[in-house]
């Protein structure tokens, strides 16, 4: 029946996204953490699965960064470079948290901040 | 502090999907439309009937309750006594994941596998059956009143909505603990005012709940004291037995709208309102009229913003009601009739909502079960070695997510329709009035579909507030 080939042709995938617009190359970005926050151009950065991926972070007070799901963690410290690297073999979508913001001397109860997220399409 | 328990790493529908499926749903209503409406199909009344002989049925049976009520206790013990890091505990993988979604999952495809092992059923058959046999001929049962109806579980499952999407401690394993612990008195005291079977059918709010999910499964029990099981068309039990009562008909509405709004909660959308709560909370004085505390705040906003989910569910189905009738141009179908007949043919959608929101985290969250088995308490122990055991997020890939999302929402949508028709056929009597009065609840189950589809097409957002 019509009904059941066309769910059955979104089941095998012969309807499913073409998505080239991603590149596979090695792919470096250079993100800067201001005021807590991140470029909202930067919010969500997309690459294609088994892309070699450096985040460069560059912040303007200290924070630990995590990325979940991969769970890479990354001191950030004002004044200098810190580079996050990673094989993007699984495909999804991952947030990437700032932690302990400022010196991390304890602090206070302060918000969990998503500060970006990371897409890994499939290819 | 609780990240990292309960996440999901979906990748948001893509476009293409979505307007594939989109286009799909329109389609297929119409597909609906043009085959189905002639006559009621005697397929979708047939059933088969298989009595299963021998000791071994109830072995299984015995077994398997043995087993839930094992994990209930195993469950409260490690909330009570265990680590208190959600990823470390036993309880809220088991609470949320393995039991909520689990057996929701077990329900759709299997039947109503919680009334076979419903822990605290168990518990009480057996209290009961030991006291009868000291003292002969007690009765505990006090009438229980009609008007109450299912009134009781339709407030316990706002109750049980609100601390998923709402509560401060779904992840605290002491509070989840203390939540079963208080769930269980009051359940026991039910049964014991009203009787078991009562309050199972009134009060027990899971019973009702996976009760109606599972009236979707081929799957279902002979009318008692026959034995046996019935293997049926899929679907076909959420036909058997309308029009509900009215409190009934609340419950189920409430089960769509929760389903819903736990989607939207992770939308961008939401992830603004939240933001702007936030940003009132810490400057303006507005909050601080009651008091409150940020977080606070942001839960204040979504328990208001839940129940109003709910009721405008409930008044966008009553207002779809009276428009069936109003076009029907049928004199002897009154709205109420309409309202508790169909209420089930939407039950499909949200099945297949729920099947697709919540596929990814059965499968990958789900992991956490396996190694948290063998160390329940977060103590280091490994007691069937599987400790160890590291999760593999990339189980379920994007597209296969995609697709169980996909198909299962426009199936689910495809066999609502299909229900609809049939609930139509059989209320109007006549085609004409039956074909007339489908138009608004088509267009209100391709609207629900579309919200469906819209939520899934989403990226998800964590505020962190919450």
């Amino acid at each position: 029946m019509f009904a059941v080939g066309l769910l059955g042709l979104i089941a095998f995938g012969l309807l499913g996204p073409q998505s080239e617009v991603f590149s596979a190359e090695p792919a470096r970005f250079s993100i800067a953490i201001q005021g807590r926050k991140v470029d909202p151009a930067q919010k969500t950065i997309r690459v294609i699965q088994g892309a070699a991926l450096e985040l460069e972070f560059t912040a303007d007070e200290t924070v630990e960064l995590h990325l979940h799901g991969y769970d890479q963690h990354l001191m950030v410290q004002p004044g200098s470079v810190a580079v996050m690297r990673l094989d993007a073999k699984i495909a999804g979508r991952f947030a990437v948290e700032g932690h302990r913001f400022g010196s991390g001397a304890g602090g206070g109860p302060s918000r969990h901040h998503v500060m970006l997220y990371l897409e890994v399409h499939p290819r | 502090m609780a990240h990292g328990f309960g996440q999901r790493y979906d990748l948001p529908i893509p476009l293409s999907f979505y307007i594939w499926s989109a286009g799909a749903t329109v389609a297929l209503s119409f597909v609906g439309f043009a085959l189905f409406l002639r006559q009621e199909h005697s397929f979708f009344r047939s059933q088969i009937e298989w009595h299963p002989k021998g000791r071994l049925v109830g072995a299984v049976v015995l077994s398997a309750r043995a087993l839930a009520l094992a994990m209930l206790i195993l469950v409260i013990v490690a909330g009570l006594f265990g680590s208190p890091d959600p990823i470390r505990n036993l309880a809220p993988v088991m609470i949320w994941i393995i039991a909520w979604v689990g057996l929701a999952f077990l329900s759709l495809l299997l039947g109503d596998v919680w009334a076979l092992i419903n822990p605290w059923d168990t518990v009480f058959a057996f209290a009961e059956s030991s006291y009868r046999r000291i003292r002969v001929g007690t009765r505990f049962a006090r009438p229980y009143p009609e008007w109450l109806g299912v009134w009781p579980a339709l407030v316990l499952f706002i109750s049980f909505a609100w601390m998923e999407l709402v509560w401060s401690g779904k992840n605290v394993p002491a509070d989840l603990a203390a939540a079963l612990l208080i769930y269980s008195g009051l359940t026991w005291l039910g049964m014991f005012v009203f009787g078991r079977e009562t309050w199972l059918g009134h009060g027990e709010v899971f019973t009702l709940v996976f009760g109606t999910f599972a009236r979707f499964a081929p799957f279902a029990r002979m009318p008692e004291g026959e034995g046996g099981i019935r293997v049926r068309p899929l679907a076909a039990g959420l036909l058997e037995d309308p029009p509900l009562t009215i409190s009934m008909v609340a419950l189920v509405i409430a089960l769509l709208a929760t389903v819903t709004f736990d989607g939207l909660l992770e939308t961008p959308l939401w992830a603004r309102i939240d933001f702007a709560v936030l940003d009132w909370a810490s400057d303006a004085s507005f909050w601080n009229v009651f008091n409150l505390r940020e977080d606070q705040a942001v839960r204040l906003v979504r328990t208001s913003a839940l129940l109003g989910c709910v009721l405008l569910f409930l008044a966008a189905y009553a207002v779809v009601s009276r428009l069936t009738v109003a076009v029907s141009g049928n004199p002897d179908v009154s709205a109420g009739l309409v309202i508790r007949s169909f209420v089930l043919t939407l039950v499909p959608i949200a099945l297949a909502y729920h099947v697709a929101h919540y596929f990814s985290l059965l499968f990958i969250g789900g992991q956490y079960a396996i190694p948290l088995l063998s160390d329940p308490l977060g103590r280091g122990w490994n007691l069937f070695g599987t400790a160890g055991y590291q999760v593999d997020i990339g189980f379920v890939t994007p597209q296969l997510q995609w697709r169980v999302a996909v198909v299962a929402v426009v199936l689910g949508h495809m066999v609502a329709v299909y229900l609809s028709h049939v609930t139509a056929l059989r209320v109007f009597g006549s085609r004409r009035g039956a074909l007339v009065s489908q138009i608004p609840m088509i267009l209100l189950m391709v609207g629900y579909t579309m919200l469906s589809l819209w939520i899934l097409s989403q990226p998800i957002v964590e505020t962190g507030a919450g």
